[in-house]
């Protein structure tokens, strides 16, 4: 990606390309002069805009920063409460579901929550490993809750969205692709919402468990969600031109 | 019949005057003006425009009039402009003079209320002083009280940009920037020599000239604007600043811009090593001979002491508590981040205070606070770590005020039609 750029004698261009693609910090590796008054920065930030962002990641800090590195000579912002160099604390998925479900900033329920849906996750793994009656079964069956966590995630990713585009006044139901982040916040909050209704009154960790469990085996409401976006979208393939 | 239509009138006055057309005759109008050369050279400028940049062989600073210092009695005609001007600098040097004397005096007085020697004191001594005598609230350091040199206050003034006869001296004289636009001329003909260069180099199979690391331009940044501004001693406009960074920085992303480096290194300021700016803490030995550090630490709102016995058992002490001091898992963990970072989780005890905010305050509190105290006994390497991970930050994040005629900080009112 480097060589391509400094070919470019226009800089404009590389600071455009640059502007659209990657972060601040991926920017001042392709062009170690890269200025950051050229690019706009969160308006509301606290930080002055000369700060970079944390290397949070501990491979990534024994491998050591090159010397022409920028953030040898830039003041580092300093990470979120939230936020854990050990793996073992966090991770960027469930920390986006967690904040995503926490309602009136409660994220110590949630986290609650989160660490029982684990818990029941491991169990009713488990209660399937010790029933399993051979080796193979036994291999097949996933253990980790956080990896089932990411799987159900993934199954319920839609691909494709619906679109309103107003065209000479007609409202136009439009697929278009989802975009990485969109689909993972349509999934999480699909599989957030299935787990909200009113009629059973249970606690929020088994109605979780058990969806995060079908949407797995891509079976649940969540996944049935996922369906039927696609459903439309596919009786709206005519109008896809149109975005 | 010409006479009798306005219009036609104005017509035919106008194709007269465009055959009559006046000239101005070059008349001097000092003629009777008895300055000599030898009058000219004692009123040049005693000061000059700022040559920082000698080091890198570029020269910025406005050469005077050229004038040959032979004593004549030729007299000479000096043109208005000339003259002009050295009345204004006349009078401008004149009111500097005073402007120093005044200084001067007023810093004798300043070591004299201070009882301090007047002869031996400097401009730290003074801003002491000024300090001590008129203390200041006010946020802004500019709205705040100072005594300092005359020339470090009033903005720098070119020198004459012209000749004797009125002629100007730079060639881009009448862009009114030229010394900013002399730079950027400069820049385009490096670029399009480095391009000729290259081409060259391409056409001779020359390609390890060409591949050249590229340089490290990450130690230092561009000129800001006011610098720029200063440098030239020219109204630079805030687009015309930003058009040089362009320029410049297409320079820099050439393959041979490394042959160019002492010119591009005129415009760019060195930055400090983060990395070797930290200010460890210091051991110190308690009474049973245990080593220990102090810091302190703040987030938000809330304070935090922290003692840091480095051979420890893990204990951890908060206001007179255990770790359950924080009933919030993720506080704790929070906690644990810089001494996983380091390889010292059970290896140290530590006695945290914590004042005023609430507990997320307190945890990035104690947090920055442990980072520190770390620092006096870890190595070099777990210090960078530190600091790329952001633990020696302080975090500048605070509550966002709520706003007028609003519910909240970005909350609006309910909306309502009337």
């Amino acid at each position: 990606m480097a060589t391509p750029l400094n070919k470019v004698y226009g800089v404009m261009k590389v600071v455009l390309y640059v502007r659209k693609t990657c972060p601040l910090q991926f920017a001042s590796r392709l062009n170690p002069c890269f200025h950051y008054s050229l690019i706009q920065v969160s308006r509301m930030s606290q930080y002055h805009p000369k700060y970079v962002d944390p290397i949070i990641n501990k491979d990534e800090l024994a491998e050591g920063i090159p010397e022409n590195d920028i953030r040898r000579h830039r003041p580092i912002k300093a990470p979120t409460t939230d936020r854990s160099i050990s793996p073992l604390f966090y991770d960027p998925t469930v920390n986006k579901f967690t904040v995503m479900m926490m309602k009136g900033g409660n994220k110590e329920r949630v986290r609650e929550i989160m660490r029982g849906l684990f818990e029941n996750l491991k169990h009713t793994q488990i209660e399937l490993w010790n029933k399993a009656k051979t080796d193979q079964e036994r291999h097949a069956i996933e253990c980790n809750p956080i990896e089932i966590f990411k799987k159900a995630i993934e199954n319920c990713e839609p691909l494709l969205m619906i679109k309103r585009v107003v065209k000479g006044g007609v409202p136009y139901r439009v697929p278009v692709c989802a975009r990485p982040n969109e689909k993972t916040f349509r999934a999480m909050k699909w599989i957030i919402e299935s787990c909200r209704d009113k009629e059973r009154r249970l606690p929020m960790e088994n109605k979780l468990a058990w969806e995060i469990m079908d949407a797995y085996n891509n079976q649940g409401k969540a996944v049935r969600k996922k369906q039927e976006v696609h459903k439309i979208c596919e009786s709206n393939r005519a109008y896809a031109h149109l975005r | 019949m010409a006479s009798n239509i306005p219009w036609m009138t104005r017509l035919v006055r106008m194709n007269c005057f465009a055959k009559q057309r006046i000239y101005p005759i070059a008349i001097s109008i000092f003629q009777d003006g008895n300055l000599t050369l030898n009058h000219v050279v004692q009123q040049q400028r005693t000061y000059d425009v700022k040559n920082d940049s000698t080091d890198h062989g570029e020269n910025f600073s406005i050469s005077p009039p050229k004038i040959e210092n032979k004593p004549t009695t030729k007299t000479i005609t000096i043109s208005r402009a000339m003259k002009a001007y050295m009345e204004r600098a006349k009078s401008h040097d004149n009111m500097m003079k005073a402007e120093v004397a005044d200084y001067e005096i007023g810093k004798r007085h300043l070591a004299n209320i201070m009882g301090e020697d007047p002869d031996n004191f400097t401009q730290a001594d003074v801003d002491r002083a000024i300090e001590y005598l008129l203390p200041s609230g006010l946020f802004d350091k500019k709205a705040r009280p100072l005594l300092k040199n005359p020339y470090e206050i009033f903005p720098k003034r070119k020198v004459a940009q012209f000749s004797l006869d009125g002629r100007p001296l730079h060639w881009l004289y009448f862009t009114a920037l030229p010394n900013f636009y002399s730079i950027l001329h400069d820049i385009t003909c490096k670029m399009e020599d480095l391009k000729a260069l290259e081409d060259k180099l391409l056409s001779e199979n020359k390609t390890e000239d060409l591949n050249v690391p590229p340089l490290n331009l990450a130690s230092s940044e561009w000129l800001t604007y006011q610098q720029l501004k200063d440098k030239f001693v020219e109204k630079v406009q805030e687009k015309d600043y930003q058009h040089f960074l362009v320029m410049m920085e297409r320079l820099v992303s050439h393959p041979l811009s490394h042959r160019e480096l002492p010119f591009i290194m005129a415009f760019r300021n060195m930055l400090t090593n983060e990395s070797l700016d930290t200010n460890p803490p210091q051991i110190e030995y308690d009474a049973e001979g245990r080593s220990f550090s102090c810091a302190e630490g703040t987030r938000k709102d809330s304070w935090a002491y922290v003692k840091l016995y480095m051979p420890g058992t893990g204990k951890v002490t908060i206001n007179g508590k255990d770790l359950s001091y924080f009933t919030n898992f993720l506080y704790r963990e929070s906690l644990l981040f810089p001494l996983s970072l380091a390889g010292v989780i059970g290896q140290v005890d530590i006695e945290a205070e914590a004042m005023y905010g609430g507990p997320t305050g307190h945890c990035g509190a104690i947090r920055l606070a442990v980072s520190r105290a770390l620092c006096a006994f870890v190595d070099k390497d777990v210090k960078e770590k530190l600091r790329l991970t952001g633990m020696l930050t302080r975090d500048p994040r605070k509550r966002e005020r709520k706003k007028p005629g609003q519910e909240g900080a970005r909350k609006k009112f309910t909306w309502k039609k009337r």
